[in-house]
């Protein structure tokens, strides 16, 4: 019996009727985690995917996205898979900051499934960008996560985008992330019209996709979607 | 030689550790090589952790002062950092270092990731010197003769090379004093020692006290989450899980209460400490409740053991009260507890006394809360266990007298010292009480010399061997006590 990919306790699945004769597809998780990490069900503002009971004010959009929205933002709209909350972030940090790679398998079958929920009938064709490390942090960590997440999906990537070198995002406050200059470069550019759909880890004041978004809008591509982990 | 722990071990990691560096270097010719050594030697550590650029390394790898080591090997599939072998407990990450795709090690991944494509390095120059106070030890206090007597074994052994030695005390017996006279006769060697304990709770409260025995001696106290990583000391007083990062380091190293989680439970803990020894090292083993295995030991005469089986203020330990209660579970199960209880609570012998409540799991401390204010206004109530942020405050409550009662879980079987408590173990049946927790428990009655003596019940709906055992170790101890006097 293999342990839970999370707990480490023993991953007993529970035998039913249902899974008697045929049984589920394993779970990298115990039935205790799996309950901790449920995808995002309701959507409270439908321009980043907010978490939540639904806003109701004139266009439907949260306060951060109608500020973004003075500021002629690309982005067309963003989608997570999780919400951001405690086991959410304990796992990210994990995962993301002491590099343990295999937890992207907790998250695999949820990732697929919210993208098909959310993207796949809005576009025939899309492009993914995931968001890019900086060299020296690339060397760090051994992998992207951005990447790791894009390579679930059923679309090819492509590498549009380089990061200068600068501080963590999650190190800064939420004033200095929105402030601060675009860290990104076009480094190659896109022929085709397929959608483009940026893919990062977590979707926390949207500075770094919008960033990345604004740049790609300037080369000229207009349709920008994002799919993050977590919101 | 290095089968100290066999019998401790279910599944045993390999301990063939040919492959650290045999001997040192003579190369001297490097500037701050003392202060090198002093951070470096007797580590085992990832480039990370090494505070040097990269052409300070190269330099160093050069001279032949660092060592590289590969940190997992594929056959068989084993961590050289943890030891772990379990197959489930290494990942596999596709690496954008190396571009390759290859394992790193998921069990010790807490302490930095050791990943295949990166090696370890070890420092392989001099040795480095701490200097030797005149006056090692200030403590001035006095030893009972059964202290001494263990005091005295341990220092023989500590002499001697390549031993090991088992001290079997009472709880509150003054384990850390006993340890004093033979600490101060190795550092006066130069020797380097490690104190290594499964618990941080244990590394704070034993640091600022080592410290003031040993004022001119520099001494380090590692944990998860200490600030001090990286001041070089003679002297570590460390978690089991922190000893990872050492590789023949010391000289002695004393393991502080061996019974406990997790050096019984995770055999990779014991391949830590075993080769965070020097090969000629001495092991010193506390404990006041030895498991079976190492009774086995002691039994057949193949570990050395001194026995100190009186508390330090001279009186036996207060022996547990078999108390039956056949309502035990019914009234649990509605938040209560037994009229099994309650006759014991009416017929104390000082009422003034603090209840110290053991209850078996985390939620039941919690339900039981609401109903015992109820039934004892007069008691300042609180319930602490291990998942509870202001477990430390209520601790602190208790040790004040501002709570009266206090419902806990086993997190306070041992390393904690009240004054004067009675002590009840309420569903002493339950699995999570085995013997050596029993033992612990009882044993935080009557540690005062102002109150020595205390109450101990066990609750229970049907005795268990456990607590037989745990009755039985107990007056064999004061039965040892009543010959040394």
């Amino acid at each position: 019996m293999t342990n839970c990919l999370w707990c480490n306790k023993a991953n007993e699945p529970n035998v039913t009727w249902k899974n008697f004769f045929i049984p589920d597809k394993p779970d990298p998780l115990c039935t205790t985690c799996r309950a901790n990490l449920q995808p995002i069900s309701k959507i409270a503002c439908t321009s980043c995917g907010r978490p939540g009971e639904s806003v109701t004010n004139a266009n439907s959009l949260c306060r951060d996205c109608e500020r973004w929205q003075q500021q002629r933002a690309s982005l067309l709209q963003n989608r997570s898979v999780y919400p951001y909350n405690e086991t959410m972030q304990a796992m990210i940090a994990q995962w993301k900051y002491r590099g343990d790679y295999c937890l992207i398998e907790a998250f695999q079958e949820q990732i697929r499934q919210q993208f098909s929920v959310h993207y796949a009938k809005l576009r025939k064709n899309y492009i993914l960008v995931p968001i890019p490390l900086s060299r020296e942090r690339l060397h760090e960590r051994a992998f992207n996560q951005a990447e790791a997440i894009a390579k679930l999906l059923p679309f090819p990537s492509r590498h549009l985008l380089a990061r200068r070198h600068g501080e963590k995002q999650s190190k800064k406050s939420r004033k200095a992330r929105i402030a601060s200059p675009n860290p990104f470069q076009l480094v190659a550019a896109e022929q085709s019209q397929a959608t483009i759909l940026l893919v990062d880890d977590v979707y926390t004041t949207g500075a770094t996709l919008h960033h990345a978004a604004s740049l790609l809008n300037q080369a000229r591509h207009h349709d920008i979607f994002t799919f993050t982990l977590a919101r | 030689m290095f089968n100290h722990f066999k019998d401790l071990r279910q599944k045993r990691p390999s301990t063939d550790f040919s492959y650290l560096p045999q001997g040192e270097s003579v190369n001297t010719d490097y500037p701050n090589i003392e202060s090198l050594a002093k951070q470096l030697a007797g580590k085992l550590l990832l480039r990370e952790e090494l505070p040097l650029e990269a052409n300070q390394l190269n330099a160093l790898l050069e001279k032949n002062l660092i060592e590289t080591i590969p940190s997992i090997t594929t056959k068989p599939l084993q961590c050289r950092r943890c030891g772990n072998q379990d197959a489930s407990l290494f990942g596999k990450i596709p690496c954008a270092r190396c571009n390759k795709t290859h394992f790193y090690c998921r069990n010790c991944i807490q302490m930095g990731r050791v990943m295949e494509c990166t090696p370890l390095y070890c420092w392989t120059g001099p040795p480095p010197e701490f200097p030797i106070p005149k006056q090692i030890c200030a403590w001035d206090g006095k030893l009972t003769p059964a202290q001494a007597q263990a005091a005295q074994r341990i220092t023989e052994a500590m002499e001697q090379s390549n031993t090991e030695l088992l001290c079997w005390a009472v709880c509150g017996a003054g384990k850390t004093e006993m340890l004093f006279q033979g600490i101060t006769k190795a550092l006066a060697q130069g020797k380097h020692i490690c104190l290594a304990t499964p618990r941080a709770d244990v590394v704070r409260e034993l640091l600022p006290r080592l410290q003031k025995a040993f004022p001119q001696t520099t001494i380090t106290g590692l944990y998860g989450g200490s600030e001090d990583k990286q001041t070089p000391a003679p002297f570590v007083i460390a978690t089991t899980h922190q000893l990872l990062r050492y590789a023949r380091a010391f000289d002695v190293i004393i393991i502080d209460e061996i019974d406990a989680f997790p050096y019984h439970a995770d055999p990779k803990l014991s391949f830590v400490t075993t080769r965070a020894a020097k090969l000629q090292a001495t092991f010193i083993y506390l404990t006041a409740t030895p498991r079976k295995d190492l009774q086995r030991r002691i039994k057949s005469k193949s570990l050395p053991t001194v026995f100190v089986p009186l508390r330090f203020h001279g009186h036996p330990l207060p022996e547990p009260q078999l108390v039956l209660s056949f309502t035990l579970h019914k009234a649990l199960a509605r938040n209560q507890l037994p009229q099994g209880f309650w006759s014991w609570y009416q017929k104390r012998t000082h009422p003034a006394r603090q209840l110290l409540l053991f209850i078996p799991t985390i939620a039941q401390t919690t339900q039981l809360l609401p109903s015992l204010k109820k039934q004892l206004p007069n008691h300042t109530i609180e319930a602490v266990h291990a998942n509870d942020n202001d477990r430390e405050e209520k601790i602190q409550h208790f040790r004040a007298k501002q709570i009266t009662l206090l419902l806990t879980t086993t997190i306070l079987e041992r390393g904690v010292t009240f004054p004067s408590v009675d002590v009840a173990i309420i569903d002493a049946g339950h699995a999570v009480f085995d013997q050596a927790a029993l033992i612990q428990m009882a044993g935080r009655a009557g540690r005062s010399p102002d109150d020595p003596t205390g109450e101990v019940i066990f609750l229970h709906d049907g005795k268990t061997e456990a607590m037989l055992e745990a009755k039985r170790m107990i007056q064999q101890m004061n039965q040892r006590g009543r010959t040394i006097d």
